[in-house]
């Protein structure tokens, strides 16, 4: 009961997609569960039963966006005509052709190899979030934790007058719900859309290759706000990794650039910060959010121009900025 | 008695983690930190409506439910009435006394627990000293690992959250790591155990980011809120424009005496101001108004301070020099002249000053938000940088009372706009249309 090292999940798997051992004694006595699959840190799982797995979670992810969202989402869903109803109807081939094919589609373009990119000169930059056009805020989301119902921070997006976004809001540590698995309260964090690519996964980014260094055109209030680049990989281990770094403001109403290199980036899960350390790769990043860091009670307001991306040659500082040191076998990442 | 117990065993035989998927909130579980304080006196609460059905009653006789996650602990004895005064030696001694009622260390890990919650009213969440005197209340030996098995399957469970308790509060209060706490939890709890790993984690990532603050805040922040607001003015004019001089009232020595001008020691007011500020001013048109707007929030770590900006119109100049520059490539090398020749003309680019939504011409933090002090502010300023201040009519944006500030979060005065209202999710989704392999909506009551 303390014990927990393997995690057992109770839907029924096809028959394909069973490991080739359950286990070497008496399966039908020792196997709690027949006919599921049981993950374990040693149980054998190749990369498409790992890419199935995390599917079958990140399609629920992407439906059941927010609480609010998932109750019309499930009402909606209940209206779908099962399978065996398209296939009387006659409609299969046009499911097919309706549904399946632009998803391959779209599929084989993301396999198609990549090395046909524009070239970036160096100080070259490429706006991403343009937020002078007020159409940007509709890609933006945002989620505090009273969302969460942990605490009661209100946070809103809101355009101001004069081509810039306004993140503002009231941050309180109060914790409202302790039994939650949140063990503190006190955040407001800006996301923004999620890359999608086929099939309901995450795409790979493929435009930020050539750059260097993220920029940010923002009049602070002298808070510490945090920079995420959300990495979810194809891996139900990973699908909270990030790469996250501080954006320092200084208050004032004079406007700052925030010019932050790749290689400061630290990696990150479930907001701790991970023992592996690697460079961060843009080609990885499906998500971007912006979130305050320090959770002191009080208002927020930070007004963010414009976030692009530069390539900057001149950084000869270093390739990654922190340390890659392997670790002693049996780490365990607990806090 | 055998009620609860019953409970505890039933969970033990089941295989919890299949069972406790969800997490149901029962109406007798703690839903927040208050529910959580076993002292207080509940005689108050249940005399007003005396529980009629018998879930209520059983509840009350046994108690909340304590789950395994959580423990329950009593802060008595940091009320107690010996204590005289509530600091960091009386904090210190509320320890030892514990330490000698029970050598055993009985019920250590809830003292500690409770010494936790209980640091800030002594005032001592900020110090190293107490930390390690909590630390020190561990029995050192019977939690020590043997093993790295133990360590896998997290043996002691509660005595390592609460040391990785102990050790996430100093980080999140910001206390430089020492080496002597990796010790004393290395002695306790083993060289491999979670704790120490986790304090080992905070003294490698700590230096990484103490040096990163481009506007830099000195560690020990003063005390005074005049020194606090000093630095929060330099943190936000200095690297925008070196010649920044912030200006204290009360150290000007000339004080004429017929301004109504507040001679008690608590209010103050500092402002800046930079020669560039003057030209400014003398530039812009008469018959145009000032604002001055505020207050608006600055941070210094975790404290807050409020400011007042003087701001005037962007001109037409400056619009008209601004959409020049947008224009001009400076890539573009085929035209290049000199300023040498007879002819040329200097292009000087707009100062830092002159923003898109204002000229800024002076910020100020006030200790007390009198609108005499403000009065006081134009008239110094008036008095000793800009003399054609007074030509100008200065209009007050101010909004002086922070309820209106917070009531302004859900209220954006651009709701009525179609374009950027975003509806609500589950609207936006009901109303999505249904393509042909969702059947028709049963639902007769909506009319279309």
């Amino acid at each position: 009961m303390y014990f927990r090292s393997s995690l057992r999940i109770i839907t029924p798997i096809r028959y394909y997609l069973q490991p080739y051992a359950t286990s070497r004694s008496y399966s039908i006595l020792n196997n709690p569960y027949p006919n599921c699959q049981s993950l374990s840190a040693s149980s054998p799982l190749s990369q498409p039963c790992r890419t199935f797995m995390f599917w079958r979670a990140n399609i629920n992810r992407e439906l059941y966006g927010s609480p609010t969202k998932a109750l019309a989402t499930k009402k909606r869903r209940r209206l779908q005509k099962s399978m065996t109803q398209i296939i009387r109807e006659g409609n299969l081939l046009r499911l097919f052709k309706e549904l399946f094919v632009p998803e391959i589609s779209k599929w084989w373009k993301q396999v198609q190899p990549w090395d046909r990119r524009h070239e970036f000169f160096h100080n070259d930059y490429l706006v991403i979030h343009d937020f002078s056009n007020n159409d940007e805020i509709k890609k933006w989301t945002v989620r505090t934790d009273l969302d969460e119902g942990v605490g009661e921070s209100t946070a809103e997006l809101v355009p101001s007058g004069h081509g810039s976004i306004l993140f503002r809001g009231n941050i309180s540590s109060k914790m409202v719900n302790q039994n939650t698995l949140y063990n503190k309260s006190g955040f407001a964090i800006m996301f923004s859309e999620r890359l999608l690519g086929s099939f309901l996964m995450p795409a790979h980014q493929k435009g930020w290759t050539y750059f260097t260094h993220i920029l940010l055109r923002i009049r602070g209030d002298g808070r510490f706000y945090e920079i995420r680049f959300h990495t979810p990989d194809h891996d139900h281990h990973h699908w909270s990794d990030m790469y996250s770094m501080v954006l320092y403001t200084r208050g004032g109403p004079y406007w700052s650039t925030a010019k932050i290199p790749f290689a400061q980036f630290f990696r990150n899960n479930m907001g701790r910060i991970s023992d592996k350390q690697h460079p961060f790769q843009p080609l990885t990043c499906t998500q971007m959010s912006i979130s305050v860091l320090d959770a002191a009670d009080g208002p927020f307001e930070l007004e963010i121009g414009e976030i692009s991306l530069l390539r900057d040659l001149r950084y000869n500082y270093d390739k990654f900025a922190y340390e890659q040191y392997t670790l002693p076998p049996y780490t365990t990442t607990y806090n | 008695m055998l009620f609860r117990l019953q409970s505890t065993l039933f969970l033990s035989l089941r295989r919890l983690p299949t069972l406790q998927s969800r997490i149901y909130a029962s109406s007798t579980a703690p839903r927040s930190d208050e529910d959580w304080e076993q002292d207080q006196n509940r005689k108050d609460k249940f005399d007003d409506n005396p529980p009629e059905n018998e879930e209520a009653s059983i509840a009350s006789m046994i108690g909340p439910y304590i789950s395994s996650k959580q423990m329950a602990f009593h802060t008595d004895q940091f009320d107690s009435a010996h204590i005289r005064q509530k600091n960091k030696q009386a904090f210190l001694d509320v320890i030892e006394a514990y330490k000698v009622q029970f050598p055993n260390r009985r019920g250590h890990v809830e003292f500690i627990r409770a010494a936790l919650r209980r640091m800030p009213d002594f005032g001592v969440e900020r110090d190293a000293e107490s930390y390690k005197k909590l630390l020190s209340v561990f029995p050192f030996g019977p939690y020590r690992h043997q093993s790295m098995l133990q360590v896998s399957v997290r043996f002691w469970p509660k005595q390592n959250e609460t040391a990785s308790a102990i050790v996430s509060a100093m980080e999140s209060q910001g206390i430089a790591p020492d080496l002597e706490v990796v010790h004393m939890l290395r002695e306790i709890f083993g060289p491999w155990a979670h704790p120490v790993r986790r304090f080992a984690r905070f003294l490698y990532w700590a230096p990484k980011f103490m040096n990163k603050n481009p506007y830099p805040i000195p560690w020990e922040l003063p005390d005074s809120e005049r020194a606090l607001a000093k630095l929060a003015l330099q943190r936000m004019t200095s690297t925008v424009d070196m010649e920044t001089k912030i200006v204290d009232i009360h150290s000007a020595s000339d004080n004429s005496p017929d301004v109504d001008h507040p001679v008690e020691e608590h209010s103050w007011l500092l402002y800046t101001h930079t020669p560039k500020q003057t030209k400014l001013v003398s530039t812009l048109a008469k018959d145009r108004p000032i604002y001055i707007e505020g207050p608006f929030a600055v941070y210094l770590r975790k404290k807050q301070m409020k400011y007042f900006v003087l701001k005037a119109d962007p001109t037409e100049e400056y619009r008209k020099k601004k959409q020049e520059l947008e224009k001009f490539n400076t890539d573009d090398v085929s035209n290049l002249r000199s300023p040498f020749q007879p002819g040329a003309t200097l292009y000087i680019p707009p100062s830092v000053h002159e923003l898109d939504d204002g000229f800024i011409l002076s910020l100020c933090i006030i200790g007390k938000p009198y609108t005499s002090l403000i009065n006081c502010w134009l008239y110094h300023l008036r008095k000793h940088h800009m003399p054609n201040l007074s030509q100008f009519a200065v209009v007050d944006k101010t909004k002086l009372t922070d309820a209106k500030q917070t009531d302004r979060f859900y209220t954006s005065h651009l709701v009525g706009t179609p374009e950027f209202t975003i509806p609500h999710d589950t609207k936006r989704i009901a109303e999505a249309p249904k393509p042909w392999w969702f059947n028709d909506d049963p639902d007769d009551d909506k009319t279309k």
